[in-house]
């Protein structure tokens, strides 16, 4: 039997690795399990326990038959299959940080680890002391290394790039079908990067480089291909894709202040960029003159636009602001919308303003007062006919009908505020935030909506308290007596085995052509780290 | 959907009213009930008023039942969950004051009150400049 392929990542959770038909993977705990397919399922034959933390890289070599591991305790074994048992070999590390991934040398005399020390350890075996050597690479890393890949001449490891933020993370139309094909970032400075996925690993493809300050706001359009990108520079471009080079196309804003954000309407004909400026641009293209017209709603806001949505008719939009209110605005711009279509949703505007009904630009539809805190991450829900958004009082708003009757539902958060939500259906939103965790919020057969669970389970170890020690120790202090999380039992870890360490700053769908209900997503934070989710079937998701 | 704020006629009829909450309180502590005076004081705390005055008329009164609980998680379970956020930022200014009897009192109800509601209990008290007490 061939060997399948290499480590892959499978929802940030599992590594896994596939030789013919064994399966060696960690079950996001300290151990690794082994797994046969016989005849018609699989069963676990064996259970490599020797780590005390997550085990967070495996590989298997093909030729020697060895099986590497390393984990968060900082250790590294190598298991050698003797009759028919797995027999580990401690390979000291000399780290004192996590070790975060493995991969065995093509010749396989040689493994790589990679480390939160900033470190990359390359590991030999020494014939003459039989034990494994652990040479360390100290220099030139800023940050905990994520990956390492060896280039085939045995020599040369490629490593990756460790970024300190990933900033604004935004999908490729195409590419659905396998992995995640193509993706763009901004890593916390003035470009952007696009990195497409090969069979097994990202490369970076392009960078787009023309801003001169950090680009605050990326969104790529699914049907015309797209780039739009804002920055702090208080510019905007539109990036076009021709032959294999993006260009830019430069859209005066008109700002004098920062672009926060930015998204395209859902007929990708406009596009809205929050700013610091209190004002939010909205543009569109001019054929005539063959440039972006940008058109300014001044009014209303009384501090920085931290988030734009739109709704499905592609005239409303929905704006969150540092003054705490939620607002809905039209962008109706004659020329560029139909008449016919907003007027369905101002049932309450049909008589006051005239027979066409149209609403004019730059005005203020509803305005929302739930929150005495800065708003964050407003969302539409697909239809339209709910709008939520994130408080930074630790609350999640949800409005029905905000067309008609608006019925407003606030929902108080246990833990620490949300960043950014995502309607993943009618019925069922999830939130990122400062938890380092996705929040699964569901509405009930009543219109109730409600927190259902974290989507990251994690272990949480009995002895140490609830949440983490760093806060546990600060808490410890702040009580004045030596609490249970003693200086004994308070290690580096904190709360570990999530897919995120830092705040989770942007969630975004991966969409599958045809389908109304989004079960892929991706969340990208402050940890530099873009990690997709996938809502399997035990979670259910209300329609 | 903005709070309506009291004006000043009826800042009288908020101050008698703290004081039939106050003598209630009075009467339950005698009767050795901390935890319902506690719930008393608590209730209609949400003063839609801007009156210093009367906050710290209000402020007193649920400072008395604070200082009378004795077993602080008894009172915790039999506290609704809607009353954690204005026990909160009571307990900050509890521990504002700076008196020795007063921040021993709201540190150690503050320790059970974040494990039982959890760190956004805090950040609702902290970020919420416009219901103070």
């Amino acid at each position: 039997m061939g060997r399948s392929g290499g480590g892959d990542d499978i929802e940030g959770w599992n590594r896994a690795l596939c030789s013919g038909r064994v399966v060696a993977f960690c079950p996001n705990n300290h151990e690794v399990h082994i797994y046969k397919f016989f005849g018609e399922k699989w069963e676990r034959i064996h259970v490599l326990q020797k780590h005390d933390q997550i085990v967070s890289g495996i590989d298997w070599s093909i030729k020697t038959n060895k099986i590497v591991t390393v984990s968060h305790d900082r250790n590294s074994y190598v298991w050698n299959q003797e009759a028919s048992e797995w027999v580990p070999t401690l390979v000291i590390l000399r780290l004192n940080r996590a070790a975060l991934c493995v991969q065995w040398s093509p010749k396989e005399n040689k493994f790589a680890v990679g480390s939160g020390a900033k470190t990359v350890c390359i590991c030999y075996y020494e014939q003459e002391n039989n034990w494994w050597v652990s040479k360390l690479i100290r220099k030139k890393h800023n940050s905990s290394v994520t990956s390492v890949a060896w280039h085939p001449n045995n020599q040369i490891a490629q490593l990756d790039l460790s970024f300190t933020w990933a900033f604004g993370v935004r999908w490729s139309p195409s590419g659905n079908t396998l992995a995640y094909a193509v993706v763009a970032f901004c890593p916390n400075n003035h470009e952007v990067h696009i990195y497409k996925f090969f069979g097994e690993k990202w490369e970076r493809i392009h960078v787009l480089q023309k801003h001169d300050q950090i680009v605050s706001g990326i969104d790529w359009s699914i049907k015309t291909n797209k780039i739009v990108t804002v920055s702090h520079d208080r510019n905007s471009y539109v990036w076009n894709q021709e032959a294999s080079e993006w260009v830019p196309t430069l859209v005066i804003l008109r700002l004098n202040r920062a672009a926060l954000c930015v998204q395209w309407s859902p007929k990708e004909n406009k596009f809205a960029v929050g700013s610091g400026a209190k004002t939010v641009c909205i543009c569109y293209y001019e054929q005539e003159n063959n440039w972006w017209v940008s058109k300014l709603i001044r009014k209303k806001h009384n501090s920085s636009v931290t988030s734009v949505a739109w709704h499905p008719n592609n005239i409303l939009l929905a704006t969150t602001s540092t003054d705490g209110k939620c607002r809905v605005f039209s962008t109706f711009i004659k020329g560029v919308d139909s008449r016919d279509s907003g007027l369905n949703f101002f049932p309450w505007k049909g008589s006051g303003s005239g027979a066409s009904g149209d609403v004019k630009f730059g005005e203020q539809i509803a305005q929302l007062d739930l929150s005495f805190t800065w708003a964050f991450g407003v969302r539409w829900s697909p239809s339209g006919n709910t709008l939520a958004y994130a408080g930074h009082n630790s609350m999640i708003y949800f409005i029905e009908d905000v067309g008609s009757s608006p019925k407003a539902q606030n929902v108080a958060l246990r833990d620490l505020p949300l960043c950014d939500i995502l309607f993943v259906s009618e019925k069922m939103v999830i939130g990122v935030g400062f938890d380092c965790n996705p929040m699964i919020f569901t509405s009930d057969e009543t219109g109730l909506w409600s927190f259902v669970k974290f989507l990251d389970e994690r272990k949480i170890e009995p002895s140490s308290s609830k949440y983490g020690s760093q806060l546990s120790e600060a808490l410890g202090k702040l009580y004045g007596q030596s609490k249970g999380a003693n200086s004994d039992t308070v290690e580096s870890s904190r709360l570990r085995g999530g897919a995120h360490e830092n705040c989770i700053s942007c969630i975004i769908p991966l969409r599958k052509p045809g389908e109304s209900v989004v079960r892929r997503f991706s969340t990208s934070g402050l940890d530099g780290k873009v990690v997709i989710w996938e809502l399997d079937n035990s979670i259910g998701i209300p329609q | 959907m903005a709070e309506g704020f009291v004006d000043d006629e009826n800042l009288e009829a908020i101050v008698t009213r703290i004081e039939q909450k106050s003598r209630k309180i009075e009467s339950l502590l005698k009767q050795s009930k901390p935890v319902e005076a506690l719930k008393t004081a608590l209730e209609g705390s949400i003063l839609k008023t801007r009156d210093e005055r009367c906050k710290s008329a209000n402020w007193i009164v649920v400072h008395r039942a604070i200082m009378a609980i004795k077993d602080v998680d008894a009172m915790l379970s039999y506290l609704d969950p809607e009353y954690y956020d204005i026990l909160m930022k009571y307990l900050y200014r509890g521990l504002a004051t700076g008196d020795r009897p007063t921040c021993d009192q709201c540190l150690k109800i503050h320790e059970k009150l974040t494990e039982k509601a959890g760190l956004g209990c805090i950040l609702r008290s902290l970020a919420d400049t416009v219901n103070t007490v």
